[in-house]
């Protein structure tokens, strides 16, 4: 497999650990989280395992250019627009949370203005860079990010002030039947592959799923989704948790680092993760913007040369995260990504897939046509 | 006896030359056979011509002998058209007509072939000797490190108003044809320009006008160029230049150094390790200590930053100013220095570690740590091997500064990825510049092949 597949698919794992899914995996926790992870897993291999291959029979095309030639366009615009649309909102997410995490926890005297002012300029540039560009750059800061991440939790495993048996409590409830909630939520988690609708055309050669990648996977699913579920419950106890509005930063604000330069080791831990979050958002608004000007563009709008469509996207996908982000508080943010968790996401994946059969069954029949003659 | 007359050609090469004073035009003369030469006397070696030319003259019997001597000399070369023959005449070629036959005659002399030694890139171990400012020596020094005939020099027909020679080194067999077709097509893409060296050279390589990395390299190390074209890249040289020029280029190149293959993996390992710490340091060090005072001391552990708050006593403006202040007067010194003739550089460095070390501090104009802070950062900055790279990134300290100072730490965390995103949005002449690169190329998922 691909290694900068497996960047895409674990960079978006990674940036949901801090946002607000280990709050809808904890505030399901006495019904059923752990069978909804496990659940959750399961469909999520699978899911990536039938996205790699329906997407490496396009080698080098999106879904745009999959649909346009193989589906009716009345079918293809509505699907695409919806997508564009859902990637969007998910790159929105993560650009409310880490706001708000950083007039939290960073710099409270700041406006929210200032603050997406900050990321406006460098995720701009980081949206408009080209397709191929962006795999490199996620690999380089995947690399200089994870080791960070990595000691935060093993300092986090080994911290004599964790205590195992909240997590048996939790793990417990294996009995309880699977939570709709936590399962939805949990498949956002696993599902980065989806993200191949754009970036599938910088893999001009994808290769099948092998065996090897898919274990990592597995392991890094399974071993990523228990950190953000079990280790907040270990040391913030199973029932008092649940009022947490960031319930992984207050587990990071437990540890310290005793002989550290920084002594609180939760800002070694938002650093690493806003790096991470900076670029899923630009992944995720990356996708976003192409599906987008796939289905509006405006040939005329030029300066000297260059086509003004991405800019304007652009520009408009900032004033729309400047006013929502001035109004959304965190309890709202909750409710929504709950609910695009539970219904947004599972009907986009269903639309994803049932489009890349049709697709697939048209590239098919087109190839017999083709051969009639 | 009939006196036999100089060709027509002669003359009217003759006319064009005038009034330089160091045009020869003479006939050799022994009973009834003649031969005319023509050359510019202060580019040609005239011990070699006497030796090779004027002494056989007289020695041999007929006409036809010394014609057919010339004819057989390995020095000759074909008489192109006219134009190209003045360029010819104008390096250091001599015409010599025998009868009615002209023949040309490579009898240069270059007074500026000799090796240099290496100034930019100085290592311990390794060659000491760099290249040659004539592109002769230079091609020879190459070609005798690099024994193998897929070794190809092909030249450049250039029409500056210097008419230097452009040349291309390469391996045949380990270069990407693209590569080399896009590289001749940019160098043919140069109109109307002089070139003063391979460092100009380079300039009109980059086609933006606006630039701040690099996107060549332009190396004097003989085992550098080696090393480069083992990996399939080209070498351009250009007459009267004691450098080349490396591409297509990826930013690791520029921070590795040759030393890095000649010690034990264990002390390269760490050579390198702290190589690039020092980048980071350089980088991000003034931005953090911005980060850190004005906007989020409680990051650092209470012990230190009450340290910091301490010795910022006194100091009566923000910390960014600061910076920049002791930042810019460090800049002016690093310089001052570089420029200055090496009698008054002495002192200008003394004056300004005075002034940048002590007093700045009773002053209380800034704190300690800030001092302490601003010599690390300079002398990190010298760290990284290369120094086109280490120019670039003291440019870029000031972008992140000017970030840092606006946002705060997540200013500093984004300028940083924003530096990052700028690299890997770059590339070399179609190669990617900041991409990792792992061993065993082959599994680049052919995202190249486009």
């Amino acid at each position: 497999m691909n290694r900068f597949l497996i960047y895409l698919i674990l960079i978006n794992t990674l940036t949901n650990m801090v946002s607000i899914t280990p709050r809808i995996l904890i505030a399901g926790g006495d019904t059923g989280t752990i069978l909804g992870m496990a659940l959750a897993i399961t469909t999520g291999i699978v899911l990536t395992y039938f996205l790699v291959i329906l997407f490496s029979r396009f080698p080098g095309q999106g879904l745009p250019e999959i649909l346009k030639a193989y589906t009716p366009k009345w079918f293809a615009f509505p699907v695409l627009l919806f997508m564009a649309a859902a990637w969007y909102v998910a790159g929105l997410f993560t650009l409310m949370i880490y706001t708000f995490i950083i007039l939290r926890f960073l710099t409270p005297e700041m406006s929210i203005y200032t603050i997406v002012l900050t990321f406006a300029l460098v995720v701009t540039y980081g949206v408009l860079m080209a397709t191929r560009n962006i795999l490199y750059m996620s690999e380089v800061i995947f690399i200089l990010v994870v080791p960070f991440i990595v000691f935060v939790q093993m300092k986090g495993y080994l911290d004599p002030s964790l205590n195992w048996d909240y997590i048996r409590i939790a793990l417990m409830q294996v009995n309880q039947l699977p939570d709709y909630g936590a399962f939805t939520s949990s498949l956002f988690i696993v599902i980065g592959t989806a993200n191949l609708v754009i970036f599938n055309r910088a893999f001009t050669t994808l290769k099948k799923p092998t065996l090897k990648g898919m274990a990592i996977l597995t392991v890094a699913f399974m071993y990523i989704l228990a950190t953000t579920y079990l280790l907040p419950i270990g040391f913030g106890g199973f029932d008092s948790l649940e009022n947490a509005l960031y319930p992984w930063i207050m587990t990071s604000d437990s540890i310290r680092m005793k002989f550290g330069i920084v002594e609180r080791i939760v800002f070694i831990f938002i650093g690493s993760f806003l790096a991470l979050g900076v670029v899923s958002m630009i992944i995720h608004w990356h996708v976003s913007i192409h599906l987008f000007s796939s289905v509006f563009q405006f040939k005329r709008l030029k300066w000297k040369s260059y086509n003004l469509t991405l800019p304007l996207f652009i520009v408009f996908f900032w004033i729309v995260a400047m006013t929502l982000t001035k109004r959304m508080t965190v309890e709202g943010l909750y409710r929504t990504i709950e609910m695009y968790d539970d219904f947004v996401l599972p009907a986009m994946l269903i639309l994803l897939v049932g489009s890349l059969l049709l697709a697939k069954k048209g590239a098919s029949s087109k190839w017999r046509e083709n051969k009639k003659y | 006896m009939t006196e036999k007359q100089a060709p027509p050609l002669f003359d009217e090469l003759a006319t064009i030359f005038k009034p330089s004073s160091d045009i020869v035009q003479t006939p050799l003369q022994l009973k009834d056979h003649r031969a005319f030469l023509f050359y510019v006397k202060s580019v040609v070696d005239g011990d070699k011509l006497q030796q090779t030319v004027i002494r056989p003259f007289f020695e041999m019997g007929s006409e036809e002998d010394f014609a057919s001597y010339i004819q057989s000399l390995p020095n000759r070369t074909d008489i192109p058209d006219k134009d190209k023959l003045l360029i010819k005449l104008s390096s250091g070629l001599v015409l010599i007509a025998i009868g009615d036959s002209t023949f040309l005659l490579d009898v240069r002399i270059v007074k500026n072939n000799e090796i240099q030694e290496t100034v930019m890139e100085p290592t311990i171990h390794g060659p000491q000797k760099g290249l040659s400012e004539d592109i002769e020596t230079t091609i020879n020094l190459i070609r005798q490190r690099y024994h193998n005939s897929s070794l190809k020099v092909e030249e450049i027909p250039k029409n500056d108003i210097s008419n230097r020679a452009i040349v291309l080194l390469y391996d045949n067999d380990r270069i990407d044809p693209r590569i080399l077709k896009k590289i001749k097509a940019e160098l043919e893409g140069i109109t109307n320009a002089l070139f003063e060296s391979a460092e100009d050279l380079q300039h009109f390589l980059n086609r933006s006008k606006l630039t701040l990395f690099p996107t060549t390299m332009v190396t004097e190390r003989p085992d550098r160029i080696v090393y480069n074209l083992v990996a399939g890249k080209v070498i351009i040289a250009i007459d009267g230049s004691p450098n080349v020029i490396v591409a297509p280029i990826i930013f690791f190149d520029f921070m590795s150094s040759m030393e890095d293959n000649y010690h034990v993996s264990v002390i390269t390992g760490f050579t390198i390790l702290l190589r690039y710490l020092g980048l980071f340091t350089c980088i991000l060090l003034p931005s953090l200590y911005i980060a850190m005072t004005s906007y989020n001391p409680e990051i650092l552990r209470i012990e230190l930053a009450l340290t910091v708050a301490g010795s910022r006593i006194g100091v009566p403006y923000p910390s960014f100013i600061e910076v920049i202040f002791m930042l810019f007067f460090m800049e002016l010194l690093t310089e001052a220095s570089m420029r200055l003739p090496k009698a008054v550089s002495g002192t200008a460095t003394t004056v300004g570690g005075l002034i940048l070390g002590t007093a700045a501090t009773e002053a209380a104009l800034t704190s300690t740590i800030m001092v302490i802070i601003i010599s690390a950062v300079a002398i990190s900055t010298f760290v990284i091997p290369i120094n086109e790279m280490s120019f670039a990134v003291r440019v870029v300290r000031f972008l992140l500064i000017i970030y840092t100072s606006l946002f705060g730490l997540v200013g500093l965390l984004l300028g940083f990825m924003g530096f990052i995103m700028f690299l890997a949005n770059k590339d070399s002449l179609g190669e990617p510049y900041l991409r990792i690169p792992w061993k065993g190329k082959n599994a680049e998922l052919g995202m190249d092949n486009k």
